[in-house]
């Protein structure tokens, strides 16, 4: 979703109550906020429960929605917020050292135009991704998959530009230096990866 | 391989965050790298772009989640009143038939409408509201929108207001909380600017003899108009405020940095009616976010911030029904804070008094303001 669609939405939200509007955010972010809450609670029913909880929260203050600058933000700080709080009441010891999330992050399945080469590649950079440390993986889901810009993602975790950087530099690095041998041999073997090209 | 800045530096071209000097840079070191990585970077290039298959539906578990909280929802509105949840669960399906419902209806209502404005020229005339100085007034327009109306204030419309029709003129100033109508915008014309809102909480400050109008955005979104400038248009945000200053009496000096001139509007215009403008972002209420001096009024109170006191002078001459005269003229200046609540005009004067010092004589409805 891009930014226009996102501002209208929330517009229609704030002005007039769009319950329609509502229900399309909600679906829009479910799938990336439910990921990122069981990254930090490890429990998918209280990942569901905060989800809900936040909605809840928003629709409450549906009329000044579009004060809020940056609606993304807004919503990964409030679900991170909910789920630390959730850690900190059930006794969890949690010191915000975001190595100790659990994200099993992986690139995505290959869809069926996808020939069959890439995808067994695609477990060698799953493989690479798992063994990233799981700060700099949650970093690099949050940039790649969710699409979200490096000031973001700096906002959403309390960390520097410049750390996430870093990060999406070092998980580039890995996985390039990890399919090197892999992607040489096999283009080798079967020609170029693309067969468009 | 081993050059961390290249790895920095693609992951900020991947995610469009390159400048354009980096961009040259990257593609320096990718040049000069011992091996060929041109590649593993293609390839990172097209891996980047996948990202997991979204449908464009929602899925059947989003479907259940949504399920549950328009469920809870449903028990939410502003002003705690319970709404019926089976009419939101069923929405859309209801959605589909309201189509055809819908066109029945606007073919009835448009011969409807043809007809009773062509028989109704009764209602067609002016109805107008005046509150005397000293008064705060709540009015509910025929269209829901409630307006208070503050003290030497006047506002007025023609004819049926609500269903075509939601255009009011106003003199002086006026807090409105307008009722939503997305078909009809609601428009409020002062002075010489125009305001014109979908539905939203706005004060309008435009009084006859005024140097300037005020307009504040409390929540929505306005668009005001600057008549003498038909081409120009100024968006607010909620908690912003827009001053427009008008006539050639102007102390332009007054106006900060930040002032927006209408360039085109000062060649083309003579400069007795040049407009300047400017809009102000509202410093939050630490306290209460709800709280701002521009809307003080319509809680009966009289606030102000850093204002001189002429300016402090005229709302408590709206407020008291009374004349305020400054004897000696540097008194009008001095920049003074407060808030009023339910002190009488000498109570007032008395704290002010404390804050600055001054004499004042009263006589009748006359007060003289004198070192």
């Amino acid at each position: 979703m891009d930014e226009n669609a996102l501002k209208s939405l929330t517009e229609q939200v704030a002005r007039f109550g769009d319950q329609q509007a509502f229900r399309r955010l909600f679906s829009y972010f479910y799938d990336y906020l439910f990921f990122f809450s069981n990254s930090y609670v490890k429990s998918k029913e209280e990942a569901e429960e905060i989800i809900q909880d936040v909605f809840v929260s928003l629709w409450k203050r549906r009329s000044t929605l579009t004060e809020i600058t940056n609606l993304k933000v807004y919503l990964y700080v409030a679900v991170k917020n909910l789920s630390i709080n959730y850690l900190k009441r059930s006794g969890f010891h949690y010191n915000n050292d975001l190595n100790q999330l659990d994200v099993p992050y992986a690139e995505p399945p290959a869809t069926p135009e996808e020939i069959l080469v890439t995808s067994e590649i695609r477990q060698e950079i799953n493989k690479s991704i798992a063994e990233l440390p799981p700060k700099c993986r949650l970093v690099y889901k949050l940039v790649k998959e969710d699409g979200l810009r490096y000031r973001e993602v700096a906002d959403i975790l309390h960390i520097s530009v410049r750390t996430v950087e870093n990060h999406i530099g070092a998980a580039l690095k890995k996985i390039a230096a990890d399919i090197q041998i892999d992607l040489k041999t096999r283009s080798f073997r079967h020609g170029p990866l693309r067969q468009s090209k | 391989m081993e050059n961390k800045d290249l790895w920095i530096l693609l992951g900020k071209r991947l995610n469009g965050e390159i400048t354009e000097q980096q961009r040259a840079s990257l593609e320096r070191l990718i040049h000069e790298s011992d091996e060929d990585i041109s590649y593993l970077i293609e390839f990172l290039e097209e891996t980047w772009q996948k990202k997991t298959h979204r449908p464009f539906t929602e899925d059947q578990k989003v479907s259940d989640q949504w399920q549950k909280l328009s469920d809870r929802l449903g028990y939410i509105s502003k002003d705690g009143e319970k709404l019926p949840k089976r009419f939101w669960r069923r929405n859309i399906l209801i959605l589909k038939s309201w189509y055809k419902i819908a066109g029945c209806l606007v073919v009835f209502l448009a011969v409807g409408f043809y007809f009773r404005s062509r028989f109704n020229d009764s209602t067609m005339g002016k109805h107008e509201i005046i509150v005397a100085k000293g008064k705060v007034r709540q009015v509910q327009l025929p269209d829901g929108t409630s307006v208070w109306l503050n003290g030497g204030s006047r506002l007025w419309y023609k004819g049926r207001l609500g269903t075509r029709n939601r255009e009011v003129w106003l003199e002086g100033e006026a807090f409105f909380k307008v009722t939503n109508d997305a078909a009809v915008p609601f428009t409020v014309n002062a002075s010489s600017i125009t305001v014109e809102v979908l539905g939203t909480n706005f004060n309008v400050k435009a009084y006859k003899g005024d140097p300037d109008i005020q307009t504040t955005l409390i929540s929505g979104r306005i668009q005001v108009l600057l008549n003498n400038d038909p081409d120009k248009k100024v968006l607010l945000s909620p908690h912003e405020k827009l001053t427009v200053m008008s006539g050639g009496s102007v102390d332009v000096k007054s106006v900060d940095q930040k002032e927006s001139t209408g360039a085109k509007s000062l060649q083309s215009i003579p400069r007795v009616n040049a407009l300047k403008y400017q809009v102000q972002v509202l410093p939050l209420n630490p306290t209460d976010s709800s709280y701002f001096t521009e809307t003080a009024w319509v809680r009966n109170e009289l606030a102000f911030v850093y204002q001189p006191f002429s300016e402090v002078a005229k709302q408590m001459e709206r407020r008291y029904n009374v004349h305020i005269i400054f004897k000696d003229s540097s008194l009008a200046q001095v920049v003074m804070t407060g808030v009023f609540d339910k002190e009488t005009v000498d109570e007032a004067l008395d704290v002010l008094k404390m804050i600055t010092r001054f004499s004042y004589t009263r006589i009748n409805d006359s007060i003289y303001i004198d070192r």
